[in-house]
């Protein structure tokens, strides 16, 4: 009898257990196929390590884990996110030393473990300065010597499970630098390209063989789409398996086009451009998720003599004279300006109020946000009193011609009329309107602008040429918020023709806060915020760039898709688990 | 014959080499570098950038870089044991020796890392069935349009025709194409709004299963051509229905449609034989509007992008394919005209 008990539980047990499988069996994979729309153009490569766009990201991201994942909820790095390998990091004392810690319980879909080595051989590739990869950034010297520009001087892997960081010089940004680069599967990497690195780039669309992620097996065809199956070996899934049975990266020519096909039932989920987004949120048989831009729109001042653009620095690391703009080298031009331009009808006019206004270099996701920060109020005859104390005045009582400088004008020649050349990128809807609603605001004060929207390579190169008078462009802000901006603002990185501190903005106060920012013991969240939130509200002042909005985004998904549950910024954090019913 | 096809393309030599010059110099001189466009990014470092530079060569003086693309520059490499990689290990994996298009290297694309002229020949199948479909069409509609307006010339037929050849040149694909998007595919559901139609995985269908997908594009591609060929034609027309030998024909008691269809547009199609060449260059150039817009994957989109990101090799690999077949296509036509017109003799 006793035997008879245990034999009919073990009986009960197993028979439980099938229904579990079998019931897991029905619904891996089952379901369907999600399709969306890249915009782009085609990935230039599948390999992860000398992949350098959003395109190849994208489907490079369902096959090879990161090493530091980043909470799909709040955007930060985190310990166990899955489809990354983190466990743990720790800083040493020095702050120099990082040590991350990696789970032992991942494998790669042939059965082989995930260790160290996958990491290690993309590093070892990168830095051998042999391959594509613009990630040689992140290190400070290359295998042969040459300078990188990074702050990390070596990585190396103790054992198995462990990865250590050693970073010149304590920089709280640097740690971003160490998720630049996922991890691929050394054996087979080894097997292929042995220490060749070179070769990584000889056939760029090798379909990879091992993978780890929820879909696998790419199928590519040039300007039509990427397609990917499931693959049931994924352990890091939300139900306990994939769901969708096949993923589609359908090439489409533009958004007019992809919202299109998306209404139609042709494309599963997509984002909707800030034009669309009221009547696709008002249409049946659709879900939306809509939230705030991870990035901003703003119209950027050239500080410096356009006529004559100079690096911000000689090799020596002083100052070089860069002369200054006759209208904007004057501060209180800019901020005539501010007061002239109305953002909040901007955002009504051209976001059908989809948008948020901002006032500096932060947005309001952003842990450096300071709330209480204002910006210049939409007031008219503050202008022209800041204009009139800047030394330009309507010399002929004439609203329609611009004003003039006189002899009190700080850079500008007596008698030159206040007016300069906006440029923005052609084809950006959004952008061509702010600069003609800037445009029109502005004559209102007496100031004429010569509105232009032109290609985006030629606008780059007038962009990082430095010779613009005034441009309209936005940041994407990137994941996780990196708060240093000096980048943007920092005479280092204002080189001509290469860099993206083209404003010349140069101020020392704020430098030494971007320094003060990154190199502050234990990256204290609370000491840096504080820090950052200073420097902020410099900007907020000087204004380099007339900050403008942070538009809102929307994502849109069929009625029929299932547990489509999307993050700001993440929304297609748990797609293992998403089903789609026609 | 031979002698004068020999000829003519022995001609063609200097007036290719002069295309792919000025070609090469016009994109040189262009604004915007394709390092910028590719690096536009601010976590990447300017070390990062200029080895990128130095790696695609677009640091190298215009002279430099137009004779590394025509003849290669194996002669600024040292490779003793010929393994066609340098001994010296270049900067980064971008960098191999280049043979030159004049002996079939196009270089590899800046973006794309692959073969230029393999992307291209890669997407010519699509490029012709989207072509050859709008040509087949444009000819079996502009044709029979063309005649039957110089046939009743002067009358409603005539007028309606004149006024949709007009409009026919005058809309612009990219409109036209999005117009017919937003009626047949958004609003009435009944047409594909793009792409060829080919399964998400696999190998594509035969294009008589997937047939739907080609109307749109075609009928955006054909329009200029069914305009111009009916306009030709009609002119054409005309100029035999008031020869000699037609009054003749007429007098003698022929039927109207034997005249017009047997005599007249028989003859009245010489003339059009030459525009056939060109023809096949104009529709190569207008699917690179047509392509893009429908997500056709031939090889007009992959010219628009690298147009774009200033991807030189594939530029210059599109301007090379694109000049052949000018060339090619006059010297087709001028020899097609002494094939169906026996009066002419080389």
């Amino acid at each position: 009898m006793k035997h008879f008990s245990k034999l009919l539980l073990v009986g009960i047990v197993l028979a439980l257990l099938s229904l579990t499988a079998v019931s897991v069996l029905a619904q891996a994979g089952e379901g369907g196929v999600l399709v969306t729309d890249n915009i782009g153009d085609d990935p230039a490569t599948f390999n992860p390590i000398t992949c350098n766009d959003t395109v190849c990201s994208l489907v490079t991201g369902w096959l090879y884990p990161g090493i530091i994942g980043l909470d799909p909820a709040t955007g930060s790095p985190a310990p166990m996110v899955p489809g990354n390998v983190a466990e743990s990091w720790a800083y040493d004392d020095s702050g120099t030393v990082l040590t991350i810690n990696l789970r032992q319980d991942l494998a790669w879909n042939d059965g082989t473990p995930i260790t160290s080595a996958d990491y290690m051989w993309s590093i070892t590739a990168v830095k051998s300065g042999l391959t594509s990869s613009p990630r040689t950034s992140m290190f400070m010297t290359l295998d042969d010597g040459t300078p990188a520009g990074g702050n990390i001087t070596n990585i190396e892997a103790p054992d198995d499970y462990t990865v250590v960081v050693t970073f010149d010089h304590p920089d709280c940004s640097s740690f971003n630098d160490v998720n630049d680069l996922p991890l691929v599967p050394a054996h087979v990497f080894s097997e292929l390209y042995g220490t060749d690195y070179a070769s990584l780039d000889a056939d760029p669309l090798a379909i990879p063989t091992v993978s780890f992620g929820p879909f696998k097996d790419i199928d590519f065809s040039p300007n039509e789409r990427v397609s990917l199956i499931a693959d049931p070996a994924y352990p890091d899934t939300v139900l306990g398996y994939v769901s969708p049975s096949e993923w589609v990266y359908k090439s489409v020519p533009d958004t007019t086009v992809s919202v299109e096909q998306f209404l139609a039932g042709e494309i599963t989920y997509t984002g909707i451009p800030a034009e669309r987004q009221a009547d696709v949120a008002a249409t049946e048989g659709v879900k939306t998720f809509e939230f705030s831009q991870n990035g901003f729109q703003y119209m950027g001042f050239n500080l410096a003599d356009p006529t004559n653009p100079q690096n911000g620095l000689d090799e020596e690391g002083n100052a070089i004279d860069q002369g200054h703009h006759p209208i904007f080298g004057d501060v209180r031009v800019r901020q005539a300006i501010a007061h002239a331009v109305d953002v909040d009808a901007m955002i009504q006019g051209i976001l059908d109020g989809r948008g948020t206004r901002i006032n500096t270099h932060t947005i309001p996701t952003s842990w450096t946000y300071d709330p209480n920060l204002e910006g210049f109020a939409l007031d008219q005859e503050a202008a022209l009193a800041l204009l009139a104390e800047a030394g330009w005045v309507d010399d002929d009582n004439d609203v329609s011609t611009p004003l003039v400088a006189t002899e009190d004008a700080l850079y500008a020649e007596a008698g030159t009329p206040l007016e300069f050349t906006l440029q923005t990128n052609a084809g950006n809807l959004a952008r061509e309107r702010i600069g003609q609603t800037i445009q029109s605001q502005l004559a209102e004060i007496g100031i004429k602008v010569n509105f232009e929207a032109i290609e985006f390579g030629t606008l780059v190169d007038i962009l990082t040429g430095q010779t613009f008078d005034a441009i309209i462009i936005g940041w994407s802000l990137g994941l996780p918020v990196d708060p240093d901006l000096a980048w943007a603002y920092g005479p280092e990185g204002d080189l001509v023709g290469a860099g993206f501190a083209f404003t010349s903005y140069n101020n020392p106060v704020f430098n030494e806060l971007m320094e003060q920012g990154k190199t502050i013991p234990g990256c204290d969240i609370e000491a840096r915020t504080a820090i950052y939130q200073e420097a902020n509200a410099i900007l907020a002042n000087d204004l380099p760039y007339l900050y403008l909005y942070a538009a809102n985004v929307m994502y849109a998904a069929q009625e029929g898709v299932e547990n489509w549950d999307p993050y700001p910024n993440f929304q297609q954090w748990n797609i293992d688990a998403w089903s789609v019913n026609d | 014959m031979i002698k004068y096809i020999l000829r003519r393309l022995i001609q063609a030599v200097p007036t290719f080499l002069g295309i792919t010059i000025l070609s090469y110099m016009i994109m040189w001189a262009a604004p915007g570098d394709p390092v910028s466009l590719m690096t536009f990014d601010p976590t990447i470092k300017q070390e990062t950038k200029e080895r990128l530079a130095n790696a695609l060569g677009v640091n190298d003086p215009l002279p430099i870089q137009y004779l590394r693309w025509l003849i290669g520059d194996e002669w600024k490499v040292i490779d003793e044991d010929a393994d066609g990689v340098p001994d010296e290990r270049p900067a980064d994996g971008l960098t191999r020796v280049r043979y030159g298009i004049l002996r079939g290297d196009f270089g590899d694309s800046f973006y794309l890392r692959q073969d230029a002229l393999e992307l291209i020949v890669q997407r010519i199948p699509a490029t012709l069935e989207l072509s050859v479909t709008a040509l087949i069409v444009s000819l079996t509609v502009g044709l029979p349009i063309g005649i039957l307006a110089a046939v009743w010339r002067g009358g409603w037929f005539d007028q309606f025709t004149r006024v949709g050849a007009v409009v026919g040149n005058a809309v612009p694909g990219f409109w036209m194409g999005i117009m017919l998007i937003l009626f047949f595919g958004a609003i009435l559901g009944v047409l594909p709004m793009g792409d060829r139609g080919c399964p998400t995985r696999g190998e594509c269908t035969p294009l008589y299963m997937r047939l739907d997908h080609l109307i749109l594009p075609t009928v955006v591609l054909s329009l200029g051509g069914i305009a111009g060929y009916s306009r030709y034609m009609r002119a054409s027309m005309l100029e035999q229905i008031n020869s000699d030998y037609i009054r003749t024909a007429r007098a003698k008691g022929l039927p109207n449609r034997l005249v017009w269809f047997k005599h007249g547009a028989k003859n009245a199609l010489i003339p059009i034989a030459t525009f056939l060449g060109p023809t096949l260059t104009g529709l190569i150039g207008g699917a690179v509007i047509t392509e893009t817009i429908f997500s056709w994957p031939g090889m007009g989109r992959l010219l628009v992008s690298a147009l774009t990101r200033r991807d030189y090799p594939i530029v210059m690999a599109g301007v090379v394919v694109g000049s052949i077949l000018t060339i090619l296509g006059y010297i087709i036509s001028d020899v097609l005209y002494a094939v169906v017109d026996p009066r002419i003799r080389f």
